[in-house]
């Protein structure tokens, strides 16, 4: 079910009146309730794939509850047999027609004809994020962090939240378990403050991030006709778009949370604003980066390692990072730029150059290093966006080599018309929460409803005007 | 949780009036008819083109319908072959949306006061169009979708936001980039055109895959037509169709044009377009029978449904598909019409 359709909608309104009507002074059941709610968002798509999750559930439930048991040596071999597990399935879905393929690939080039087949499945949905969380969970009581959670109906409800359930935020048994035994109340500003968030993310979402793709279809369909004005406009449309599209997503799921009072963790803080890419990954998709850091940047060593340690550790969470978003070379590519640039500024640290993101000033420094940071995370965003390394190479060739000037650049600057003043308005609400505060604070009530009423009507325009694309990161 | 849902309540109840307003704004016809240039919806803008340029005058013959009919009808060839100074405009539309053309015909004869001679509603030989076209809002003001509402139209609540969408369009469009199909472009300054050809093996292949699909709704319709009761699997398929996919309105359409034309002394006639698995399996008489059981106020008029019956259009090597004629398809089509309207 996607959350920019009708029939979400609908879910949401008789989920909510269930929860704070019909269930409203059983906590059991209202726990039970978002359960088959969960189950209900999950098989809207392919029902069967349920099972798959379930397997994923059984498998961390009793490694969580056993490993807490246990000591020594026995205690770790359950960790990593969990950890093996929970990654076999990921595997099998997401990465096995990948290593055929290019198995084939290499033996192909070595001259054996023999073709391994592949699998004729479709990825489930979601399926990276649940098993991060699920992976999270088991090394977290792994470590003592975490009692096991004895309940199985709250732990199914930890890995299948539906707010969360398909794109994240890979939340923390920490965060959320605890949010799941507590007696529910219905929170009036914690509501209020949950439909402005939907009604921003919906924003971000439809107007923002479907009506850039349009430019950046466009853009790599044509990249060999189109003019390097028009590509850059192109590259830099994709940057809105993946932000509009999974912070939205992530507003969509925070938002939907706080109505029946529960807090995700928050998962974007204007990443485009960033002083520097060490910067950049504190700000965007800070579920991930933080995953990626607490399970395998830190044990690694991080950054209290020196030489070519550092440099190792930060390449393997990037590539890896590249990697866990898809099974194809562009994503690891994506990873490497990332990695690179990430250890240069471990390198210009040393040098007494580095960027510090809390105290660049003057302003133009300031400037001059965010839109710096900005054109690096967008020119990797090529490699993220392409089908493939070479039409990647290809798009970028074509920037620099093409005429910069020329039929479409033109119209290409008026996606402009649509970015500024998103980051203008961004950038006023840049001490506040996902850009919602503004709704909330400062301004009189009927400006607020006029604020209101203009994202709907955009909202509106956009979703039947433009072709509203699924989100991008629920293929994940 | 009282008060959150009571000012929940209000502000929705407001948002919603505001909503119902501004669908109600009408911006000039030039911009609706603009907004489907480069789509495949782009003959809108061609009819309208025509219209304002008085391209179509009192006393000349009207087609109207869906692709079979843009494609189909030379209206070049009829009027070279008619001896008279009677001009032929063959104003058909991609998509077998009625709606949109009701509107069309409303457009012509009542809004602008255009009186033709003949007005020819042309009807698919294999079903009414199901849902309806998201360029309706484009042809059809707030007033024609509450109207429709009436009408049974299931999917008006839609049709209404994508007027407020297409009238909030007309201050967004300036950040929308507009990607022009090369192919539809051509189609929107273009009047009458011939299908592409496609190979005749391939037209074969298509008939087999297509007849299998038909075959058992004309069985069905046939059953009906002979006094059968449906049995419950076709009641509810019938009833899916009608409530569902929306083809109660979409008849309903052709009835308010047949009453337009009524209303306004306009002479008419319906053409049943024919069907390649239809004519290959001898079963025009079907659909015929179908149409007259669907709107009895074409017999109660005094009208009779014009059909084609030529036997090149039971041979594969005429059609592009089971609906779609070729050139040398329409070209004999068009003569056949000819004979029967002249």
């Amino acid at each position: 079910m996607l959350f920019n359709s009708f029939e979400f909608v609908v879910f949401l309104v008789v989920v909510f009146a269930l929860y704070w009507g019909v269930f409203r002074h059983h906590a059991r059941k209202q726990t039970v309730l978002l359960l088959v709610a969960s189950c209900v968002f999950y098989m809207f798509l392919i029902p069967q794939y349920i099972l798959i999750l379930l397997i994923t559930i059984l498998i961390d439930y009793f490694a969580g509850i056993y490993i807490a048991r246990l000591e020594g040596s026995r205690r770790k071999a359950l960790l990593i047999l969990s950890i093996v597990s929970t990654c076999l399935v990921l595997f099998v879905f997401k990465y096995f027609n990948f290593f055929i393929d290019n198995a084939n690939a290499i033996a192909h080039f070595i001259g054996w004809n023999y073709q391994l087949s592949t699998l004729e499945i479709i990825l489930p949905i979601g399926l990276s994020f649940h098993t991060f969380q699920s992976l999270s969970y088991v090394v977290e009581v792994y470590r003592r962090k975490q009692e096991p959670e004895p309940d199985f109906i709250v732990y199914s409800l930890y890995v299948m939240y539906f707010p969360q359930l398909v794109a994240g935020p890979i939340e923390r048994a920490s965060n959320l378990l605890f949010q799941f035994h507590r007696k529910p109340e219905f929170n009036y500003s914690l509501a209020v403050e949950g439909l402005h968030q939907i009604l921003w993310g919906m924003f971000k979402k439809v107007v923002i991030a479907d009506v850039c793709s349009v430019y950046v279809n466009h853009a790599f369909a044509h990249y060999d006709q189109l003019p390097g004005l028009a590509l850059l406009m192109g590259a830099i449309a994709f940057s809105f778009q993946i932000y509009g599209d999974f912070s939205g997503y992530s507003d969509i799921a925070l938002g939907t949370s706080k109505l029946f009072g529960i807090r995700l963790m928050q998962n974007f803080n204007l990443p485009y604003f960033a002083m520097g890419i060490a910067d950049f990954w504190r700000r965007w998709h800070i579920s991930l980066s933080t995953w990626f850091r607490d399970y395998i940047y830190f044990p690694l060593g991080g950054s209290r390692v020196k030489g070519w340690l550092l440099h190792r550790n930060v390449a393997v969470i990037f590539l890896l990072s590249g990697f866990w978003h898809g099974a194809n070379w562009t994503y690891v590519v994506w990873g490497a730029i990332h990695a690179f640039f990430y250890s240069l500024t471990f390198i210009l640290k040393s040098l007494g150059l580095a960027i510090e993101a809390k105290a660049v000033d003057p302003i133009w420094k300031r400037v001059s290093v965010g839109l710096c940071t900005f054109l690096v995370v967008t020119l990797a965003w090529v490699y993220f966006r392409a089908n493939s390394i070479s039409e990647a190479n290809g798009y970028l060739s074509a920037m620099w080599q093409a005429q910069f000037f020329g039929p479409m650049a033109y119209d290409f600057l008026k996606v402009l018309l649509l970015i500024v003043p998103f980051v203008i308005f961004e950038w006023i609400n840049r001490h506040n929460e996902n850009g919602i505060l503004l709704f909330r604070q400062g301004i009189s009530r009927h400006a607020r409803f006029a604020i209101e009423m203009i994202l709907v009507l955009l909202i509106i325009d956009a979703y039947y005007t433009v072709d509203h694309s699924q989100f991008i990161y629920f293929q994940f | 949780m009282r008060k959150f849902l009571i000012k929940l309540g209000i502000r929705l109840s407001i948002m919603a009036v505001i909503c119902g307003a501004y669908g109600w704004i009408k911006w000039s016809p030039d911009y609706y008819a603009s907004i489907p240039f480069g789509t495949s919806y782009g003959k809108l803008e061609w009819i309208h083109n025509k219209l304002k340029s008085n391209a179509v005058k009192d006393g000349s013959v009207i087609f109207l319908g869906s692709s079979i009919c843009m494609n189909s009808v030379n209206d070049s060839l009829l009027g070279e072959w008619d001896s008279t100074d009677l001009k032929y405009h063959n104003l058909g539309l991609p998509h077998t949306c009625y709606a949109i053309v009701h509107e069309v015909l409303e457009d012509i004869v009542e809004v602008r006061g255009i009186q033709p001679k003949k007005v020819y509603l042309c009807l698919k030989s294999d079903a009414i169009a199901i849902n309806i076209h998201k360029m309706y809002p484009l042809a059809a003001d707030a007033s024609d979708i509450l109207e429709s509402v009436g009408q049974g139209n299931v999917l008006a609540g839609q049709t209404y936001f994508k007027r407020i969408a297409w009238n909030n369009n007309f201050f967004t469009r300036s950040f929308k980039l507009k990607t022009l199909d090369s192919t539809y472009i051509s189609a929107s300054n273009y009047g009458f055109r011939y299908h592409l050809p496609i190979d005749s093996l391939e037209s074969e292949k298509n008939y087999k895959r297509q007849s299998v699909i038909s075959t058992p709704n004309f069985d069905a319709i046939e059953k009906v037509n002979n006094g059968e009761s449906p049995n419950w699997k076709l009641q509810l398929l019938l009833f899916h169709l009608d409530w569902l996919e929306n083809v109660h309105f979409q008849k309903e359409c052709v009835r308010n044009s047949i009453a337009l034309l009524e209303r306004l002394g306009i002479e008419y006639d319906i053409i049943l377009y024919p069907n390649l698995v239809l004519h290959r399996q001898q079963r025009v008489q079907v659909m015929l029978d179908y149409y007259y059981r669907t709107f009895p106020e074409i017999k109660a008029n005094g009208h009779e449904i014009i059909y084609f019956d030529g036997d090149y259009l039971g041979n594969a090597k005429y059609w592009v598909d089971m609906n779609h004629l070729n050139k040398d398809g329409a070209e004999l089509l068009t003569k056949e019409l000819f004979e029967k309207i002249k």
